[in-house]
């Protein structure tokens, strides 16, 4: 204890060399704690369960020839043959040794950016809630892993599907209902009373989607595609997905598909032009995304303040030490040994970072308390200050000893009689 | 004046206190490379590069919107192809204008491109741009064999085709292909040249593939009947005028030649913005709004490693105050003294400097799709696939001029200060040392 009071002396007879240092770390620590605070954040979201699993998923690239194009092929019917010419492609990726699933969907993927949303709500009194309409067919809850809410297999879910009804997610069910068990229950869409007929888990767009999306599901009919007479471009619209078995999962098996059944996936007017690894669109939506973007910027500034802080102590130490000689000598000459001058420099170094801490951690704190930086739930925001405030200074600390250690380890290396030579 | 010697002297110190050199030299190259970040994507995204070789003498139009005199029908949406003929078919003051359509745009109607090699196999999507003859004129492009299309061929509306060097490797396996026949959606096209590859940071020229639009597969608007279409389309000018300082008879003849265009529609009228300037944006933020930040994070990034700089500079001079003194006590003046301690530093920052450009050329690497994508949405869609950087992008005299000025101003700022001090320290105290 005596020991700090004297380093504080020591900071406070230097108060004028000192001053801008404590007003750099003030700084310095402000900034990287808000950026500690959102590192940590974001590294919980982004490991928090998404619910769809991608792994072996591909997507077919149905293209249609255009108009203009000479080999367009004129039906006269209704939509009839373009209705056939899919589901011939469809039909030919289904028997496909390799293939396990095969899924379409409207829209309704993940790590994209097109969705349809609509609002429902309990009954007429209640708020209505804006869900995410996913229009997929039974497949997709296999394709995608998608397990009830209770854990039960996505064959479950597959079958409620084409039943009356719809699914909903369950963040969405106890949002409505207040609980997990919906089923049975009825909500109101539009005018429209829809029977909840399954619960699925929680599901989320991407890793950095914090928000979890509000999901119902509907089935997606080809037949009725057809009956709307549905043209070339609806249907190149539709996701065309597929699982294979992942023994016959490689690191490009998306182009050898792609050359294998070019030829074989052409229908009319409708060809296969590319396939893509669902693993791949999702590595380029989180590499694309404004998360991913604004970590990189965030980390480059942290880096370059940090460099500034070494800097800026590796200077101000050196110019210590270099005045200070005569003090050093004099303590290695009463008897202090290497570890103990060494041990006392850091100890300074560090006690300058918490006298500039603890008036930062009065901004940071009100930083909180003004909903400036979004915290979690409120029970665990005191807690999680004090980790983000811990994890800061720590980092600070760790720059400053690196930055000290030399200027620290030259002062000891002097001989005591040469420093006190100089008084 | 002692150059050499100071040179010399300032060569021996940094041999002396490696350790101290490496700090000083890494620690001004970090502070300079950030100033040179900004530097370097200043450069990119305004100065003259092939292809867009003349952006201080451009100006652009891409949007227009049609009002219908009855009703509230109003459509808001590029050019259209009878807007753009006729009004800048008509104008004298530029030297050339470039109609072309935006590949980032027209791959949203739907509008795709698959080429194909007669009896290939391979039929890539590409990314097109439907244009005028003017467009080889207003943009700069190296050809590696053939030409581009000409005006004639333009005009009657000949197949003919333009292509990437990378292109055309993917599709023949080699280069030099003009004269040989590409399918667009299975129409033949004749490949009339094949240009150096376009990085998709000029966002005005980039294509793989570029043809008369008159000769596009899709329809570009040129026979139709609805009138809001004579208006509204898919194509972007971009003008180049003779002088920088045509712009205001440019905007005014434009002016001009939009009221005779109105007077040929009969149901509705067409509105136009004001012809634009070559600005400065990065992922859709403003110029003014980019300016305030540049400068803020200039001063920021000179400022804050200069003050810690200082304090590495004052530790330095502090264990030379004796040699100071006695140069002082032999007549030195201050002048030289300061001059001296400039010199040495100035050795030591060069270095700094180098290593400073080529962590910036990192950075900007790094970053390139943060820092050089002129739109978030580019951005965020990942549609930006072939934003490569060329030598001519990064090594230019005038970043080098500007790479030599921020270390000129980083040791001015840095040793200003503990050199003054240390000067004015009296001789006695100083040989006291």
């Amino acid at each position: 204890m005596k020991i700090l009071f004297h380093i504080i002396k020591i900071v406070r007879a230097e108060i004028r060399s000192n001053l801008w240092i404590l007003a750099e770390l003030f700084v310095v620590f402000i900034v990287l704690w808000v950026m500690v605070d959102i590192f940590t954040r974001q590294f919980q979201v982004y490991h928090q369960p998404v619910g769809y699993d991608t792994e072996h998923v591909y997507q077919a690239i149905i293209s249609h020839r255009s108009k203009e194009a000479p080999s367009y092929v004129k039906y006269d019917d209704d939509g009839t043959s373009v209705a056939r010419d899919y589901q011939q492609i469809v039909a030919q990726i289904r028997q496909h040794p390799d293939v396990e699933v095969v899924s379409i969907s409207s829209y309704s993927e993940p790590y994209t950016f097109s969705c349809m949303n609509s609002g429902m709500q309990r009954d007429t009194a209640s708020q209505s809630v804006t869900a995410r309409q996913h229009l997929v067919t039974p497949a997709y809850f296999r394709l995608f892993d998608i397990h009830t809410a209770e854990g039960d297999a996505p064959e479950t879910l597959a079958e409620k599907l084409p039943q009356e009804g719809m699914i909903i997610s369950q963040n969405l069910a106890e949002k409505l209902f207040k609980a997990t068990s919906a089923v049975g229950q009825y909500v109101l869409m539009g005018n429209d009373s829809v029977r909840i007929s399954a619960v699925c888990e929680t599901l989320r767009n991407d890793e950095y989607n914090e928000k979890l999306i509000y999901a119902y599901f509907n089935p997606l009919s080809l037949q009725k595609y057809a009956e709307e007479g549905a043209t070339e471009e609806d249907y190149a619209d539709l996701a065309l997905l597929f699982r294979i078995r992942p023994a016959a999962d490689s690191r490009d098996y998306a182009h050898h598909f792609l050359q294998e059944m070019r030829t074989r996936l052409q229908a009319g007017n409708l060809w296969l032009s590319d396939v893509k690894s669902y693993e791949a669109i999702r590595y380029n939506f989180l590499a694309n995304s404004e998360e991913a973007s604004s970590q990189k910027l965030l980390s480059a500034v942290g880096a370059f303040l940090l460099v500034n802080v070494f800097l800026a102590l590796i200077g101000s130490f050196w110019f210590r030490v270099n005045l200070r000689r005569e003090e050093i000598g004099l303590r290695m000459a009463v008897g202090a040994s290497r570890r103990s001058i060494l041990g006392f420099t850091f100890l300074e170094g560090l006690m300058l970072l918490t006298l500039a801490a603890l008036p930062a951690l009065v901004v940071c704190f009100n930083l909180v308390v003004l909903d400036l930086v979004p915290t979690a739930t409120t029970d665990a925001r005191l807690l999680r200050f004090g980790w983000v405030s811990l994890a800061t200074w720590c980092l600070l600390a760790c720059t400053i000893l690196l930055a000290i250690w030399y200027p620290a380890r030259k002062a000891t290396h002097i001989a005591p009689a040469e420093a006190l030579h100089y008084e | 004046m002692y150059w050499k010697l100071y040179i010399k002297q300032a060569w021996n110190l940094f041999k002396q206190n490696r350790f101290f050199s490496a700090i000083y030299v890494v620690g001004t190259g970090l502070a300079i490379s950030m100033v040179m970040v900004l530097a370097v994507v200043y450069h990119i995204r305004t100065a003259n590069i092939a292809p867009e070789s003349h952006r201080a003498r451009v100006c652009y139009l891409s949007d227009t919107s049609y009002k219908a005199d009855e009703g509230n029908m109003q459509f808001q949406s590029n050019l259209g192809e009878r807007l753009a003929r006729e009004v800048f078919g008509s104008m004298q003051t530029p030297e050339a204008v470039s109609l072309s359509t935006n590949p980032n745009v027209i791959g949203r109607f739907g509008q795709e491109i698959f080429v194909q090699v007669p009896g290939g196999d391979d039929s890539p999507r590409v990314s097109y741009r439907a244009c005028n003859a003017g467009f080889w004129r207003v943009f700069d492009f190296s050809f590696i064999d053939g030409k581009a299309f000409t005006e004639e061929e333009f005009q009657s509306g000949v197949r003919t085709a333009v292509i990437s060097r990378s292109l055309a490797r993917r599709l023949y396996h080699k280069e030099k292909v003009a004269g040989e026949t590409l399918l667009l959606n299975d129409v033949a096209y004749r490949i009339s040249g094949v240009v150096e590859d376009v990085s998709s940071l000029f966002p005005n020229a980039y294509a793989e593939l570029w043809f008369p639009y008159t000769a596009s597969i899709y329809q570009m608007g040129m026979n139709v009947a609805q009138e809001f279409r004579f208006a509204c389309g898919h194509l972007e000018a971009v003008i180049l005028m003779r002088q920088a300082k045509d712009f205001p008879a440019v905007q005014q003849e434009f002016d001009e030649a939009m009221k005779r265009f109105n007077t040929t529609l009969t149901e509705g009228k067409a509105v136009t913005p004001p012809l634009e300037r070559s600005s400065f944006t990065i992922s859709g933020i403003a110029q003014k709004d980019i300016y305030i930040a540049f400068a803020l994070l200039t001063v920021l990034f000179l400022l804050v490693p200069a003050l810690n700089l200082s304090g590495l500079n004052a530790s330095q001079i502090q264990g030379r105050l004796e040699e100071i003194g006695i140069r002082k006590a032999f007549g030195a003046s201050r002048r030289s003294l300061f001059m001296q301690v400039f010199v040495e530093n100035l050795v030591l920052m060069l270095p700094g400097g180098v290593l400073g450009l080529l962590f910036s050329f990192v950075w900007v690497h790094g970053f390139k799709d943060i820092l050089l994508t002129h739109d978030l949405w580019t951005l965020v869609l990942g549609v930006n696939g072939n934003n490569f950087l060329t030598a001519g992008m990064l090594l230019d005299p005038w970043v080098f001029v500007v790479a030599f000025g921020v270390c000129l101003a980083l040791n001015l700022l840095s040793s200003w200060v503990p050199v003054w001090r240390a000067v004015r320290t009296p001789i006695v105290n100083a040989l006291n040392m």
